[in-house]
């Protein structure tokens, strides 16, 4: 699966701890404007989560050699929408390198991408998928998500968990 | 960030308020102006994320800082920021449907 990233998506899943284990089992498509936004930026102003995203990218992820020109057929999808430049570069790879999703956390990113029926994965989904897989285990999932807890809203959160606990009652079963 | 004039008809009381503020900070009262039409900018960034209607990679362009710092501005605001429970609901959908690697 080619998932396309953009930076809120990068930093909540590796705040989460789960960023490693996803780019095990999903290529992980991200541009030079995203990695500047989710590591650069972050390390200059001293946030620490950005050297571990750092870490993390240097290993796993994937920057697709050529970001063709499909600006305009964003810009047309996108027009009503304020997107910064790391979601447009996102949407871009997204259709250039016909990735399977794109991961975001963002709110109007997402009810932008669902109008145009873009497919998204959120980071709470992904740790829930994970789990769901036995691609973790639920004890590191329900930690994964109370890391996650701060950057992520509430009802998300509750619903997440609920889905944690029904996956916890079936396994026992 | 890169500065445009724009001329502006500013009420006497914000002047006023813009000169205290200049005295009491050392600092010229453009400056303090520019404070103030600041921290006004950063309520109205917080309200429209909140609301799901800009994204937090164009707030942080607009503000000039970094996405990490607006998710700092959101938690000082009390503002929850990110995906909502539908949304999430519809990833979990989608995740569901992705075949993994490996």
């Amino acid at each position: 699966m080619k998932v396309a990233c953009d930076a809120d998506g990068l930093i909540k899943m590796a705040k989460a701890g789960i960023l490693e284990v996803f780019a095990q089992y999903a290529e992980l498509l991200i541009g030079p404007q995203v990695y500047r936004e989710a590591v650069e930026e972050g390390k200059a102003r001293g946030y620490p989560d950005a050297l571990d995203l750092e870490r993390i990218l240097k290993v796993h992820a994937q920057v697709p050699r050529k970001l063709r020109r499909t600006l305009a057929r964003t810009a047309q999808l996108f027009a009503d929408v304020s997107l910064g430049a790391g979601e447009r570069e996102a949407l871009q790879i997204y259709f250039t390198e016909q990735a399977d999703a794109v991961l975001s956390d963002d709110q109007a990113f997402l009810s932008a991408l669902e109008a145009q029926g873009i497919p998204f994965l959120t980071p709470a989904a992904v740790l829930v998928f994970l789990a769901e897989r036995k691609l973790i285990t639920l004890t590191e999932a329900y930690e994964a998500l109370e890391q996650l807890r701060p950057l992520i809203r509430s009802d998300q959160y509750e619903m997440a968990r609920q889905d944690l606990n029904s996956l916890t009652e079936r396994s026992s079963r | 960030m890169s500065t445009k004039p724009y001329a502006l008809r500013i009420p006497q009381g914000l002047l006023e308020l813009a000169e205290l503020k200049s005295k009491m900070d050392h600092t010229d009262k453009a400056t303090a102006l520019r404070q103030l039409l600041y921290a006004g900018a950063e309520e109205c960034v917080v309200e429209l994320l909140a609301a799901g209607r800009l994204t937090v990679g164009r707030a942080a362009e607009l503000l000039d800082v970094s996405i990490y710092d607006v998710y700092q501005l959101a938690r000082e605001h009390g503002v929850e920021l990110g995906a909502t429970a539908k949304q999430y609901a519809a990833a979990h959908q989608t995740a569901r449907k992705l075949r993994v690697r490996g």
